[in-house]
């Protein structure tokens, strides 16, 4: 068998903002060209990091290089941060640009592009993946979090797309959750502290996999998948567990759930591996997870950000998960495909 | 009913860490609240007698229950809301299951984590505790009591607390929070009291999350029904739990004791480790922070049982139970006598046998000391009387 | 309250005269003695439906119950409410269960209520005990 890498979550970022100029309208290039604005790129860059430390180190410029046995799904990590934007209209040129930065500068062979879209346009939205559906470069619909919880009828336009072109949704956090007027807040009350955000990141996935589960999005779109990357999954099982107990509770408030929401996580939900730094020591954890649920978990690296590797997965986990979550990534690459199997073989 | 021990052995003390008493007529207050306070609750006044009161912490038109919040079984016989009558939870719930210890936790208090105006909160949950004092604490030995104090005026709350706390049958404090974190350094005279009165620190969900502008709330957006919304509420409790240790809380006050009820617990392992690693990778990020988070966790925190996660497998089961230091972190509840209640022999016979003692009343021993174990050691029970 | 009177047979479970139909009203669930034994009765119209006590979730007291009905499996955002006074609601965590089957609705689990099958003779209600159906 042939060890295939596949990163779930590789984040890819610009350097100048004065690049995407030439993917916009020339009158729309004015507008953003200005001191605040052009200077904000080191903003978008860093609120991925969730840290207030004054100095960072330059994020290095991702490189697409095609490398067999690898595949990789790149995130154009700054378009998550529109979620705190004001200006709502101006994020859609933003992400429009930034998506044509991506295709042009990002894919190869083996990297596709998780197509950034607005959340605070789901109609625009679904135009844009059905325009870029067909190219082949995209693996992946990301959606910026905002207070809209996904399991909502807002969505379904978004949604409708996705499915209807066998696209997952991906979304990831950018960073000024918790902290930016309009972003989704995070559990408890304010925290300051970017540690404390950081380590509560985890709560956007659980409300918005609960928000799935109790709105049916999932009886709506029964082949929407969705993966929630950079969350982690250790907690995972505990959620399942409440979320079932209270379907069984107050099951005829929400009718049109019918079946244990735990049964959907498994059939439409994914999770990925980083940090791997939170899961060390399989053996005191795993037994939680049943070979249904292991299937459902991705590696990322949160590369050029995190220091989860193949070689780390492999070390700390075992070669056994780092096979199975790469598998799992293979399969979640390959779901654009799944009317017409890829003829290479990954297991 | 039996508990059985590690040893196999019937018939261990149970304290069950979380029952909750009601006042049965608003009115019994009376007494307890001067005339400006009389006048401003508007005792006596007919709708002050609806079920749906305003003394409520939860909007109740903003998030619903689909049934009754209470046990339908709980209503005593001779009347009154669930939790009301002494008697009646002593024939319905301590004497059936062997109950060594009833730990009370007010319930009506909650709704003064709505109140904007302090002087009123500190006059409401002084008239409860007061109130509960005189009557249910005289009641039975069985019956011991958590002193309810909000963080609206925290020196006026560290005042109660040293003046209530050394009365017998009171074993530790219930703090109400609303949008204040639990590690805002607001709480410091209420954590600076309680430690020096010896009397561990209690946070119960006020039932306000999600609902105020001023209250806690889980991450994301306002989930839509009932049931979402208590799927997500643990998050509140380890929002707490993380800012307690961000912002040094347990340096302040090492001797501090926080039990967290009702938050569950199965998700503590994660917690743990995410907040270890975390910091590992930016140890600057706080400057309170000494020792790794876990360890902070596992000296200063206990968490009770209910709701007990329900699984579907042994294998998960016993899983569920791995987390580190739980043998030394788990109490024993009920939520007596709330909808969502569990079992106490169905619960404790889930509990590992190696841990069960320590669940059943060992670490509550330690934790709140060796006055939760009042109806082994006969204290009279004193009374504060009524009228200011 | 008078002893409930019983017919036995050593071949036939056993026969529980718990009272008069009228004894029993619409939608409200009621203990009754079946031969020492506390169990949970339900009247709808002219059929009336028996079952064991103890909730097969934590054992509440199923004679304190509610009668209902419920709100079947339906399409997002739809109400369709149903079997009206044919469920009986746990008074703890409010579990369904149709008290014709003792399933619980919709399998939120998959331990049944035991149901006992009812005679109405002459107004007199009896419940055959000794093998439950559920």
């Amino acid at each position: 068998m042939t060890e295939i890498i596949v990163d779930c979550g590789r984040h890819a970022g610009i350097k100048r903002y004065q690049d995407l100029f030439q993917y916009m309208p020339h009158s729309w290039q004015k507008h953003f060209d200005r001191y605040e604005w052009l200077g904000s790129v080191e903003l978008a860059s860093n609120h991925i990091r969730v840290t207030d430390k004054l100095r960072h180190e330059p994020v290095p410029a991702y490189v697409p290089t095609p490398q067999p046995g690898q595949r990789e799904l790149i995130i154009p990590y700054q378009g998550l941060t529109v979620n705190g934007w004001a200006d709502r209209v101006g994020a859609k040129i933003y992400l429009d640009a930034l998506n044509c930065y991506a295709e042009e500068n990002w894919i190869c062979a083996t990297s596709t592009l998780a197509l950034v879209v607005s959340p605070h346009d789901p109609a625009w939205s679904a135009k844009l993946i059905r325009s870029r559906a067909a190219t082949g470069t995209v693996s992946a619909v990301c959606i910026p979090l905002i207070p809209e919880m996904l399991g909502t009828r807002y969505w379904d336009p978004i949604y409708e797309a996705c499915v209807e072109h066998n696209l997952p949704v991906i979304t990831h956090f950018s960073g000024v959750e918790g902290s930016y007027v309009g972003a989704p807040s995070l559990s408890g009350g304010v925290h300051q502290s970017p540690l404390s955000r950081l380590v509560l990141m985890p709560h956007l996935a659980e409300s918005n996999i609960a928000s799935l589960m109790f709105e049916g999005a999932f009886y709506r779109f029964p082949t929407l998948q969705i993966l929630f990357a950079g969350f982690g999954f250790k907690w995972l099982p505990s959620l399942m567990r409440r979320m079932d107990q209270e379907w069984r509770n107050f099951r005829s408030d929400v009718p049109w759930v019918k079946d244990p929401p735990s049964t959907k996580v498994l059939n439409n939900v994914w999770l990925s591996s980083y940090p791997i730094g939170e899961v060390l020591d399989p053996q005191s954890w795993d037994s939680e997870f049943d070979a249904r649920l292991r299937q459902r978990i991705v590696f990322n690296s949160h590369a050029p950000f995190g220091h989860d590797t193949p070689a780390l997965l492999s070390e700390k986990l075992g070669p056994e998960w780092s096979s199975l979550l790469m598998r799992n990534g293979a399969r979640f690459l390959d779901l654009k495909n799944t009317e017409g199997a890829d003829a290479r073989n990954y297991h | 009913m039996s508990i059985e021990s590690e040893s196999g052995v019937a018939a261990m003390p149970l304290i069950d860490c979380d029952v909750h008493p009601l006042i049965r007529d608003i009115n019994a207050l009376g007494p307890y609240l001067s005339t400006r306070w009389r006048d401003y609750f508007e005792l006596g006044s007919a709708w002050r007698a609806s079920d749906n009161s305003v003394i409520f912490a939860r909007a109740r038109d903003r998030y619903n229950h689909p049934n009754a919040t209470y046990r339908l079984d709980s209503l005593p016989t001779n009347g009154g809301p669930a939790g009301s009558d002494p008697e009646f939870a002593i024939s319905d719930h301590l004497a059936p299951f062997g109950i060594t210890t009833a730990l009370l936790l007010p319930q009506e208090h909650y709704g003064v984590a709505r109140f904007g105006n302090p002087l009123a909160a500190a006059a409401y949950e002084r008239a409860n505790n007061e109130y509960l004092i005189d009557t249910w604490l005289p009641h039975d030995d069985r019956f011991t009591l958590a002193i309810t104090v909000s963080g609206h005026d925290p020196q006026s709350a560290a005042a109660d607390i040293r003046r209530l706390g050394s009365t017998p049958g009171v074993v530790g404090i219930q703090l109400l929070i609303m949008r204040d974190m639990a590690g805002s350094d607001r709480f410091d005279p209420i954590y600076e009291a309680a430690c020096e009165m010896e009397l561990p620190i209690i946070i119960h969900q006020n039932g306000g999350e999600g609902c105020y502008t001023y209250s806690q709330l889980p991450a994301g957006g306002a989930p839509r029904s009932y049931g979402e919304r208590h799927s997500v509420l643990t998050q509140v409790g380890a929002a707490n739990i993380t800012d307690m240790i961000v912002s040094g809380t347990f340096e302040r006050f090492p001797q501090l004791q926080i039990v967290m009820v009702e938050w569950g617990f199965t998700w503590l392992s994660w917690l743990m480790s995410r907040l270890d690693y975390l910091w590992s990778c930016n140890p600057s990020a706080t400057p309170y922070i000494k020792h790794r988070p876990s360890e902070y966790i596992a000296k200063h925190f206990t968490f009770t049982t209910q709701p007990l996660d329900e699984t579907t497998t042994s294998v998960e089961l016993a899983a569920m139970f791995k987390v580190p230091h739980l043998q030394d972190m788990l109490l024993f509840s009920s939520d007596y006598p709330h909808y969502d209640t569990d079992n106490p022999q169905t619960i404790m016979n889930k509990i590992p046998r190696a841990m069960r003692e320590q669940v059943a009343y060992r670490n509550a021993l330690r934790v709140f000391g060796p006055k939760i174990m009042r109806s082994q050691n006969s204290a009279p029970a004193a009374g504060i009387g009524g009228g200011h | 309250m008078p002893a409930t009177t019983t017919e036995t047979s050593p071949t036939q479970p056993t026969a529980h005269n718990i009272g008069k139909l009228a004894d029993f009203p619409e939608r409200k669930v009621m203990p009754a003695d079946a031969g020492g034994r506390t169990i949970g009765v339900l009247r709808h119209g002219e059929e009336i439906f028996a079952f064991s006590n103890r909730c097969p979730h934590q054992g509440a007291p199923m004679c304190r119950g509610q009668a209902a009905g419920t709100m079947l499996p339906s399409e997002p955002d739809e109400y369709h409410f149903a079997m009206d006074g044919l469920v009986v609601k746990c008074p703890w965590h409010a579990y369904e269960f149709n008290v014709q089957t003792g399933e619980s609705v919709c399998g939120i689990m998959r331990a049944k209520l035991p149901v006992y099958k009812t005679e109405i003779r002459d107004e007199d209600v009896f419940v055959i005990m000794g093998r439950a159906q559920g």
